[in-house]
């Protein structure tokens, strides 16, 4: 069975280290990217199955990207969760229109993260 | 041998006038690509080259084109990379061909076109498309490169063996001629393409180029330092009506480039919407 991959985008190394060391102990594999923008090209190379995304990167930010995502030609329907350190309402009601899937507040609990992620495409390998 | 002083004096020329950047690493490239125009101009040294096209008044101008000859690579063919023509289908089918009706047709601007290759390629997917659609739609394409010579080769449309390597059979014989192992371009494709001289870091030239419903601009970034090509990208962004797409080549990357563009996925490929 081949691994499900997951793509980190945050522009903060250290976040896209914790995030894909805690994916990887789950047996996903990991990619990375450092913007929305970033992110988007990745994607056209690269089969994924899930994104995990920040909200503000310079170049391309996560609302944006996730809008380009949805109105894209292939992979529009890939599932997202927003992991920003941002609980405003109106942040995550505008993400939800935008087309996320999930919006989980940082600092999140690995389990929580983990689980979520299962329920969306299941486990790792 | 080229001294560093006369490398660096040469490649500022050149940068000035064609926006294209040749770093230190390349100094044998382009040693090896001046050489023999040097011997063939008579001149003994790349700095007597320098003064020639700086200060050689009327020639100047002859030697400029002879230099964008020079410092341009050829590599091209009929259906390359074909992730992106499927991505050009993708948007004519989705955006163009379904009732939408551009006063005096669509326009497709094939930039950095070399020999020709890829705007016949985009006139002869258009025929394609419209024809099976049973409706036939205004187009144009245009083609633009720096390079005389290669220009001047687009519009001859002969093309060997190697350019139409990755081409369908049943496309070489609707489009094409076979004699004597060459495969000349039909002119029911050529009269849809528009082939010109433009300089792609020089703004004024844009001026023609202007409401155009999609942009191939592939492997010609490369060429470009990040200042140069964010003016070109710049350049392409104004060429382009709202809502207009802009390919770029395969390895190419818009990333800290543009921020005006929208990237939409497609199988395999990437493709950038004006916003």
């Amino acid at each position: 069975m081949t691994m499900k991959k997951i793509l980190v985008v945050d522009d903060s190394p250290t976040v896209r280290k914790l995030l894909g060391y805690v994916l990887r102990l789950k047996n996903y594999d990991v990619e990375e990217a450092e913007d929305g923008m970033d992110a988007m090209e990745k994607l056209s190379e690269s089969e994924v199955d899930l994104v995990i995304v920040d909200l503000n990167m310079p170049n391309m930010d996560g609302i944006s990207f996730v809008k380009s995502l949805r109105n894209s030609y292939y992979n529009l329907d890939l599932p997202v969760i927003m992991l920003t350190t941002t609980n405003d309402a109106e942040v995550r009601e505008e993400a939800y229109g935008a087309g996320i899937n999930m919006f989980l507040t940082k600092p999140v609990q690995p389990e929580i993260l983990l689980y979520k992620i299962d329920s969306l495409i299941g486990g790792g390998a | 041998m080229l001294k560093n002083q006369e490398f660096t004096l040469l490649r500022d020329f050149i940068y000035e006038k064609t926006g294209i950047y040749f770093a230190q690493n390349k100094v044998y490239l382009l040693e090896s690509r001046l050489t023999s125009r040097i011997d063939e101009l008579g001149l003994s040294s790349f700095e007597e080259y320098h003064y020639y096209l700086k200060y050689g008044g009327m020639k100047t101008e002859q030697e400029l084109l002879a230099l964008f000859d020079l410092v341009t690579t050829n590599e091209t063919s009929f259906f390359r990379n074909p992730p992106q023509l499927d991505a050009f289908k993708i948007v004519m089918e989705k955006n163009y061909l379904n009732g939408y009706r551009p006063e005096g047709g669509l326009k497709i601007w094939s930039a950095g076109c070399s020999t020709g290759e890829e705007p016949y390629t985009l006139a002869i997917l258009m025929l394609e498309m419209t024809s099976r659609m049973g409706r036939p739609i205004p187009f144009e394409v245009y083609g633009t490169d720096i390079s005389m010579k290669a220009l001047e080769s687009a519009r001859k449309a002969v093309f060997n063996n190697y350019s139409v390597r990755n081409t369908e059979k049943g496309i070489l014989d609707r489009y094409f001629v076979h004699k004597n192992g060459m495969y000349s371009l039909a002119d029911a494709v050529k009269k849809y393409v528009t082939v010109e001289f433009l300089n792609l870091i020089d703004s004024e030239s844009y001026r023609k180029y202007k409401q155009m419903d999609v942009i191939f601009c592939r492997n010609v970034l490369i060429y470009f330092d990040e200042k140069g090509k964010k003016r070109v990208i710049d350049n392409l962004y104004q060429s382009l009506k709202p809502g207009g797409f802009l390919t770029i080549g395969h390895a190419e990357s818009l990333h800290n480039i543009s921020r005006g563009f929208k990237p939409l996925i497609f199988p395999g490929t990437i493709a950038y919407q004006k916003g």
